[in-house]
């Protein structure tokens, strides 16, 4: 054994090499679309509704009817604040919501949204009708 | 011819006395890796592959077939314990990592150290896992985890080659206790 | 390595296979579902079920399942319970003590929904024929006629005889599908499955645990859409949807659903076009839904405390109603859909 080396030139080619090969590969998809995407809004520290972020077709609007107002703008996969009657519009600047653990939170308005990849648990086991 | 045959026996039984401890070792540390905690963002079941150390030291210091014997322990293991998928999956990741590192540390250029040696097996450990899984799922779906698997090679790699640096010498006290 | 030549790749790859065959036989791999889909008791089961005997038990509950329907509910065959009951109405007939039970449950259930669920409306379902070859739209004549004959209380029950009045006769359609729920849960608590999710042609059994989750999780259908637009989290309970979508007869540009009201002889009119009753037994659960429907949502409400159950409404304009243990729990997933509160 006292024959192998443990450590060569070409291991930290190779280890770069896979590094940048790695990159490559995450480049095009930044953004992983891996899970069903789940909005859930939180108003006054409760959660107040939960929208499945892969099943909007088009996006509209959702007023959160507090003071001073917040409304959101729901598209598929991805959520956002877009309006906010508060002064500092932090909530709009941190933009689109669009991966599992992305939080926004307006906290004039004491609102919060965060975006979680759907547990298993949540496609359902069996259809009633 | 007669009179070697008493100790070739005795060697025969030595080595898989030798091969039945590294395959129970190898056993233990897969055992011992499913208490850390799952790495969020991989698909389950993606394991750190501790027991590369031992088949990695099988390979290098008895060669192919051995390390492939406790590769198929290894794989027997995991089916009875988790299942005939489980089984494929570690078969086909072991299979071909086993390969890959007997290559590498059979060839006479030896360009690899242990490190980058333990980086491809890995890498080649994912890739066949894939494989299976893309088969019995009957989905391309885990191909999109490939890029994360490689990088997960790519630190499990370093990982258990630095181990196996460290934990060489007690290994190597093991198999001259059996005189191998 | 030449020491190895005596074990060779073969000899081990053979001895792993064998290893692993052994493993699987003996039932190692029971982390794996059993999923199946048949055809029963004139609809669609469908079974997912987690346990040793998965596959065992499932072949029992289709057979249960088919001597359910042969020998104590369908109104076809005639040595089954119903039919019996019907051809002779007017006198006693002597049936199995569970479908005593049954009609006792389901006359409990009429009685305090004020008649509007009623397993006297066999005469009834059967001149309008919703869902079969020869529907059509009944004159008011015959439908009056119909309504007559529609009357819970007088059925008479004894300790093993029924009898119903001369002319009357049983439908236990309406809660057919939840009595299977039942009995499947009684086979299922005998075997040592661990957790299973049985639909009974949309009649929803959960049991024991889901080893892959917290809890079991279950759709409610788009009643216009094919997708599911609501899921709720539950435990071991039965799910039962009314719907108006899920058998209709289509005449003059109306459409004429088969949930009918016993008092007018019609289809029901409430704005609810969807109710699901949640609660542990599949024949309440089952009978609930049909009152929930016909009664709308704020009538059923004392109906659904009476009886411990809870219940989701979805009303014409798609505003989704739930009964308080459950509103908490449901994630609507399309946005057509309005929680109201």
């Amino acid at each position: 054994m006292e024959k192998y080396v443990f450590f060569k030139k070409a291991d930290i080619v190779l280890i770069t090499l896979l590094i940048l090969i790695c990159f490559a590969l995450f480049a095009p998809r930044i953004f992983p679309q891996d899970t069903a995407l789940t909005a859930v809004i939180y108003k006054n520290g409760q959660e107040v509704r939960r929208i499945e972020l892969e099943g909007v077709q088009q996006s509209y609007k959702v007023d959160l009817h507090t003071s001073p107002d917040a409304v959101l703008l729901v598209d598929k996969n991805k959520i956002r604040y877009i309006h906010a009657g508060c002064n500092d519009k932090l909530c709009i600047n941190s933009g689109w919501l669009q991966k599992a653990g992305d939080v926004s939170a307006c906290l004039p308005s004491k609102t919060f949204v965060v975006v979680e990849g759907k547990p298993s648990g949540s496609v359902p086991d069996a259809v009633a009708y | 011819m007669k009179s070697k045959s008493n100790i070739n026996i005795n060697a025969r039984t030595r080595f898989i006395a030798l091969l039945g401890i590294l395959g129970a070792q190898a056993i233990v540390l897969s055992l011992l890796e499913n208490f850390i905690p799952p790495v969020p963002g991989l698909p389950p079941g993606a394991k750190l592959g501790f027991s590369n150390i031992v088949t990695m030291f099988t390979a290098s210091t008895m060669g192919f077939m051995p390390a492939l014997y406790i590769t198929v322990i290894k794989a027997v293991f995991a089916g009875a314990t988790r299942g005939s998928a489980a089984f494929f999956m570690s078969f086909a990741g072991g299979v071909l990592s086993t390969a890959v590192m007997s290559l590498l540390l059979k060839s006479k250029r030896k360009t690899f150290g242990i490190i980058g040696i333990a980086v491809l097996s890995a890498a080649a450990h994912n890739l066949g896992q894939l494989i299976v899984a893309a088969i019995i799922s009957g989905t391309s779906l885990f191909v999109s985890y490939a890029p994360f698997l490689l990088i997960y090679a790519l630190i499990t790699g370093c990982l258990t080659g630095s181990m196996l640096k460290i934990i060489m010498p007690a290994l190597q006290r093991q198999s001259s206790f059996f005189k191998m | 390595m030449s020491l190895f030549k005596g074990i060779s790749l073969i000899k081990l790859i053979f001895l792993g296979t064998f290893i692993l065959l052994l493993s699987v036989l003996t039932g190692c791999g029971k982390n794996e579902p059993v999923s199946k889909t048949d055809l029963a008791m004139g609809t669609v089961i469908t079974q997912l079920i987690y346990g040793n005997d998965a596959n065992e038990v499932s072949n029992n509950i289709i057979n249960q399942i088919n001597d359910l329907e042969m020998n104590y509910l369908s109104w076809r065959i005639n040595s089954s319970d119903v039919a019996r009951i019907n051809a002779f109405s007017g006198s006693l007939v002597k049936v199995d003590s569970r479908t005593l039970s049954w009609i006792r449950l389901s006359t409990d259930i009429s009685g305090n929904c004020g008649g509007v669920f009623d397993i006297t409306v066999g005469k009834l379902t059967d001149l309008w024929g919703i869902g079969g070859d020869n529907a059509d739209l009944p004159s008011q004549e015959d439908i009056n006629a119909a309504v007559k004959t529609i009357d819970y209380r007088s059925i008479r029950l004894s300790e093993t005889q029924v009898e119903i009045a001369d002319g009357q006769s049983l439908d236990l359609g309406a809660v057919g599908k939840g009595i299977a729920c039942d009995i499947i849960r009684d086979l299922l608590k005998k075997s040592s499955v661990e957790g299973a999710v049985i639909s009974v042609g949309g009649s929803i059994l959960l049991y024991g645990e889901n080893p892959k989750a917290d809890s079991w999780t279950v759709g409610i259908k788009h009643p216009r859409g094919d997708s599911y637009v609501i899921t709720i989290p539950l435990k071991e309970t039965c799910i039962s949807t009314s719907g108006d979508y899920e058998r209709f007869l289509e005449k003059d540009g109306k459409t004429y659903h088969h949930i009918l009201d016993p008092k007018t002889g019609y289809p029901a009119d409430s704005d609810i076009i969807s109710a699901t009753v949640i609660c542990d037994s599949g024949l309440l659960s089952d009978a609930l839904s049909t009152a929930c429907f016909i009664l709308g949502y704020e009538k059923s409400l004392p109906l659904l405390e009476k009886y411990s159950a809870q219940a989701v409404f979805i009303d014409k304009d798609f505003n989704v109603y739930a009964t308080d243990g459950i509103v908490d729990l449901l994630s609507i997933n399309n946005d057509d859909f309005k929680l109201t509160r």
